[in-house]
């Protein structure tokens, strides 16, 4: 099957929100049907930029800022971004030709919008209106491609790697049909082995329909065979006839003084590209693929003035930190058991292993941040004296951040305040410092990580390659004798990470062990570190090391969820639970006496156990409301209507025969509305409900989905949480008050968020999500005969109990009055 | 903040990243009252003791979702919106005000939260305003009290009366204020670049 597409960008250029330069334009590219381009440049040159625009996501939804002919018109658009030029596929303005292009992302589990692993390749088809037995067609033969033929539909997209997950990405993608594969960094987030898993998938997918692609990768040797065109992207600047293409000025952000158009500074198949020795590769931030580099490309053990002679490996023999034993996981469970390892001063270390395989576990017990499940981390006295005991986990905060310091994989797990200085200065004041003696150490350290210039700037502004040395110098500040590092070289470009390994280096000086987290071979070898790898039982390591064996990763199948107990409701439709839900609860709000109340909450015991629960299972499920019933019957017994004779009265507090009886029939009545309106929706899949919404109720779908999609964050934002909290204690600030802890920490949840959303935005509209066009579905919302009976019954619980406060004579409207 | 007041001609078309900010403010949201109905359980049992109304002063905690989400977003029914997503994660989570029912008290908090701002035709966004959707949706949180589980107290007798006032006043401050400068500070992180009301922080 022959589908492909040309792209073509004709004096193409966009500037984004609150930028003053370009991040591209004047483009001028051509992109053949079929051919395979990888797309290279200085780092903030503009790469994601491109792929952004030529996947139609760029440009905004108004007509404001783009003509009819897809020709921007220089306007600011609803994004606050300005377009140039245009992009065409197949000759058609990007933005009408919806579904063309395929995008990949970078970040595996930013992509995912269902928690069901079909229902996301489903997705795009969905939004281009396909109808439904095409959808599922198209769902398998895209898994089929990517080489996930046979994997179970329902399995929760969260329980599968992190190289399934870019496959599955890529299928959502594929599902599309599209005639044109855009690959933003697919494997900058993977392990070795998931960087095989996709270059693999890739090539089947080209292979079998030659797509045309183009590819963003600094790492380009996996990709090298795919490749047949090599595009080389620089600047030309008004006041220089030459094109520039290193990056001269603030890493990240290359110059853009004088910044007039971006050039292709080099086009042409990748053996005439990587073999031209007038293209410096380094200093565009690019790997050279293996079988190409010169001897001046090859990464070598680097050496930085004012280092100790000893082999990093080892380091000074002093040891600092051991664990004895050592059993970790995070649940209680062990995930691996019987770790012993020394940690020196002077010595480089490297934990290495597969996704997945507990080196962040293993990492963060050793920062003092996980408690262990067996065994201990010892401290040695030279790294324990002055604080209480020798077990990181149990001392204070202030205590481990002087001493052993964690660096989080993601920078805004870690800031805490308004500005860079702040920001370094908050542990060593937190340990005692004094205010001047902190600024001092503060500026020192930004000298020395050349972040001098952003003292005032907002951490959040910085760019990614600036963050990461933000938070090193941090974690530096306390003067800690122990480092532990998590990814530190993840997705940097060849400059970065230059910068990054130096920085490292530099610090084995000061006498700190310094532990790595990572899957990066040349970070290893640039340092001369000692490996210590982890590998699952039976498996076979990966790299010549130390073996630490842990559990294998579960792989078993996965039985389908049940969304609730009782099998008869988990039949039922899930608007129809939640409107039998109010039907149960809403009629018992027209009285308030202890008849009705009891009625309801005696029948609905009797329906629950009929349905398959226990009274005891009944209780369980509804806890949180067994304690809030008091709080409110506490309330009416003291301030609530008086009347019959005084019980006791002091101040405002009047207790009396009605108001006893009030809150008795308040509590039991709040018990029999909160258990049925509980444990009727408790469970249901938030994907039915969303279809439900849909199709019953006939609600929007781009609010329906767009907050189905934000449901789905729930549980990345509660990881969030949790490296919040750990990262807040690492930098000193565990010990806090609570309530004082509380509003900085809910403040970068926030900041997390919504940049988390906004990423979310740009994968469903990369899905085709949020266009005008009608869209159809993949899943059927049924509504069958015993969904209307279960209503009705449901409306006869609370009616008997209001005709028996009725007979009884006890029917006190709304609570009577006064 | 003199910076953001009026828009001459505000858009008001839902972008697909104003619909993911918003739910995942009120996804956020959902997570902190979880929180904030832990820790403050202690406390309300004493407090409503010693001054009869007095917890009402917590009550702001739980009602930010709506003010926060259309100040960010800026458009008709963003409080309704986030307050709705955050209503509908509690109650499949299941808590301390039962299932369905948070759906419904979220409802009416952001409704009205959202008056606020439709009173103005989206065109003001500023401190007062914002104090305003505060105040309002403490007035919401209040009177669904009285109409559904605070039935057997007189909403007009001491005990109503104190408990309007703590909760309005919790509203003005933690839905109100506190929103206004939170949203203030995201903004200043560049997270908003992508919102009118992100770049009107930045580009002040």
């Amino acid at each position: 099957m022959e589908d492909n597409a040309s792209l073509t960008f004709e004096g193409w250029g966009y500037r984004h929100a609150s930028r003053r330069h370009f991040a591209v334009r004047g483009l001028n590219l051509a992109i053949k049907p079929g051919q395979r381009v990888l797309l290279l440049g200085a780092s903030g040159i503009g790469k994601s930029t491109i792929l952004e625009g030529a996947a139609g996501l760029l440009g905004a939804e108004d007509a404001d800022g783009v003509d009819g002919n897809g020709v921007g018109t220089g306007a600011e658009d609803s994004d606050g971004g300005v377009t140039e030029g245009r992009i065409l596929v197949d000759g058609v303005p990007v933005r009408r030709a919806r579904g063309r292009v395929g995008l990949v992302l970078q970040d595996p589990d930013a992509q995912a919008v269902f928690q069901r692993l079909g229902d996301n390749v489903a997705f795009g088809p969905e939004n281009l209106g396909v109808p439904r037995e095409e959808i599922w067609r198209r769902v398998h033969e895209s898994l089929d491609a990517v080489g996930l033929d046979g994997v179970e539909l329902h399995r929760s997209i969260m329980h599968v790697s992190g190289g399934q997950q870019q496959r599955i990405a890529l299928a959502g993608a594929l599902a599309m049909r599209p005639g044109v594969l855009l690959l933003d960094e697919p494997t900058a987030n993977l392990d070795p082995d998931g960087v095989t898993q996709i270059v693999g998938a890739v090539k089947r997918v080209l292979d079998s329909h030659h797509s045309t692609m183009v590819l963003v990768e600094h790492r380009a040797g996996p990709w090298i065979d795919l490749i047949d065109r090599v595009v080389v992207l620089g600047l030309e600047s008004a006041d220089q006839a030459a094109a520039r293409v290193e990056g001269t000025g603030s890493e990240g952000d290359i110059d853009r003084t004088g910044f007039r158009r971006t050039v292709v500074v080099a086009d042409g198949t990748p053996d005439e590209i990587f073999r031209d020795p007038s293209i410096d590769f380094a200093a565009l931030g690019i790997w050279v693929p293996e079988r190409y580099r010169r001897p001046e490309d090859e990464i070598r053990r680097i050496h930085t003035p004012g280092e100790p002679d000893t082999d990093p490996a080892v380091g000074t023999g002093e040891t600092l930190l051991s664990c004895r034993d050592l059993a970790i996981g995070r649940n209680g469970t062990a995930i691996a058991q019987h770790i012993n390892l020394d940690f020196a001063a002077g010595q480089i270390t490297a934990l290495v292993g597969a996704n997945g395989a507990g080196k962040s576990t293993l990492s963060l017990t050793l920062a003092g941040l996980l408690n262990p499940v067996g065994g201990a981390v010892v401290a040695a006295p030279a790294l324990a004296e002055g604080a209480e005991g020798d077990s990181p986990f149990a001392w204070k905060s202030t205590e481990l951040a002087s001493r052993i310091s964690y660096v989080f994989q993601n920078p805004e797990h870690q800031f805490a305040k308004g500005s860079v200085l702040e920001e370094v200065m908050v542990a060593p004041l937190r340990c005692g410092m004094s205010h001047e003696e902190a600024e001092s150490r503060a500026r020192e350290l930004l000298k020395r990580f050349s972040l001098s210039q952003y003292a005032n700037a907002n951490p959040y502004t910085l760019s990614g390659g600036e963050k990461r040395r933000l938070t090193v110098a941090s974690a530096l500040a306390a003067a800690p004798r122990v480092l532990i590092l998590d990814e530190p070289t993840f997705g940097q470009d060849r400059r970065t990470w230059m910068q990054i390994v130096t920085l490292i280096n530099t610090l084995r000086a000061d006498g700190v062990s310094i532990i790595v987290v990572t899957h990066d071979r040349e970070l290893v070898t640039a340092l001369g570190a000692r490996l210590v790898e982890l590998v699952p039982d039976r498996a076979e390591g990966e790299w010549d090391s130390d073996v630490v064996r842990v559990s294998e990763v579960n792989a078993r199948t996965e039985p389908v969820r049940q969304s609730s107990r009782s099998p008869l409701l988990a039949s039922i439709n899930p608007v129809y639970r939640l409107i039998s839900a109010f039907l149960l609860s809403i009629p018992l709000l027209f009285t308030l006496d202890w008849v009705s109340a009891t009625v309801a909450l005696g029948i609905e015991f009797v329906a629950l156990l009929a349905i398959g629960f226990s009274p005891w299972r009944v209780v369980k499920s509804t806890w949180p409301i067994w304690v809030g019933a008091p709080t409110s019957a506490l309330a009416v017994l003291l301030y609530g209507k008086a009347g019959g004779s005084t019980w006791w009265q002091w101040g405002l507090i009047h207790v009396t025969d009605r108001s006893a009886e009030l809150a008795i029939a308040t509590a039991i009545r709040i018990l029999a509305i909160g258990i049925p309106a509980i444990i009727t929706v408790l469970g249901i899949d938030a994907t039915d409900l969303a279809d439900a919404f849909s199709q019953i109720l006939h609600l929007p779908d781009r609010f329906v989905y767009g907050g189905l999609a934000g449901l789905r964050l729930f549980s990345v934002l509660q990881d969030d949480w949790a490296a919040l909290t750990a990262s807040r204690r690492s930098r000193g600030l565990g010990d806090e008050n609570k309530f004082k802890a509380f509003g900085p920490q809910a403040f970068a949840l926030l900041v997390l968020s919504v940049r988390r959303s906004t990423t979310l935005a740009t994968a469903m509209e990369a899905r085709g999500f949020g266009g005008d066009g009608p869209r159809s579905h993949a899943r059927v919302s049924v509504v069958r005969p015993r969904d209307r009976a279960f209503l009705v019954v449901c409306l006869v619980i609370p009616t008997v109990a209001l005709v028996a406060a009725g007979f009884a004579g006890t029917f006190s409207f709304m609570g009577g009055g006064a | 903040m003199s910076t953001a007041n009026t828009v001459a001609k505000p858009n008001l078309k839902w972008r697909v990243v104003d619909i993911a900010v918003a739910s995942v403010i009120g996804v956020a949201s959902a997570l902190i009252y979880w929180g904030v109905a832990i820790v403050t359980y202690g406390p309300w049992e004493a407090m409503d003791i010693l001054v009869p109304g007095l917890p009402g002063l917590f009550n702001g905690l739980w009602l930010f979702a709506g003010p926060l989400a259309a100040i960010i977003v800026r458009k008709p029914g963003a409080a309704i919106y986030a307050e709705v997503v955050a209503g509908v994660l509690e109650a499949l989570m299941g808590n301390m005000w039962g299932g369905a029912e948070t759906f419904l008290i979220a409802l009416v908090q952001g409704v009205l939260a959202e008056i606020a701002f439709l009173v103005f035709a989206y065109r003001k966004w500023n401190l007062p305003v914002t104090i305003l959707s505060g105040a309002l949706s403490g007035l919401g949180c209040w009177a669904y009290s009285f109409f559904t589980h605070l039935q057997a107290i007189d909403l007009g007798g001491s005990y109503g009366v104190m408990y309007l006032v703590t909760t309005v006043i919790s509203g003005v401050v933690f839905a109100g204020v506190l929103m206004w400068f939170l949203y203030v500070a995201i903004a200043k992180t560049g997270a908003l670049d992508k919102f009118a009301s992100g770049r009107e922080v930045r580009n002040a």
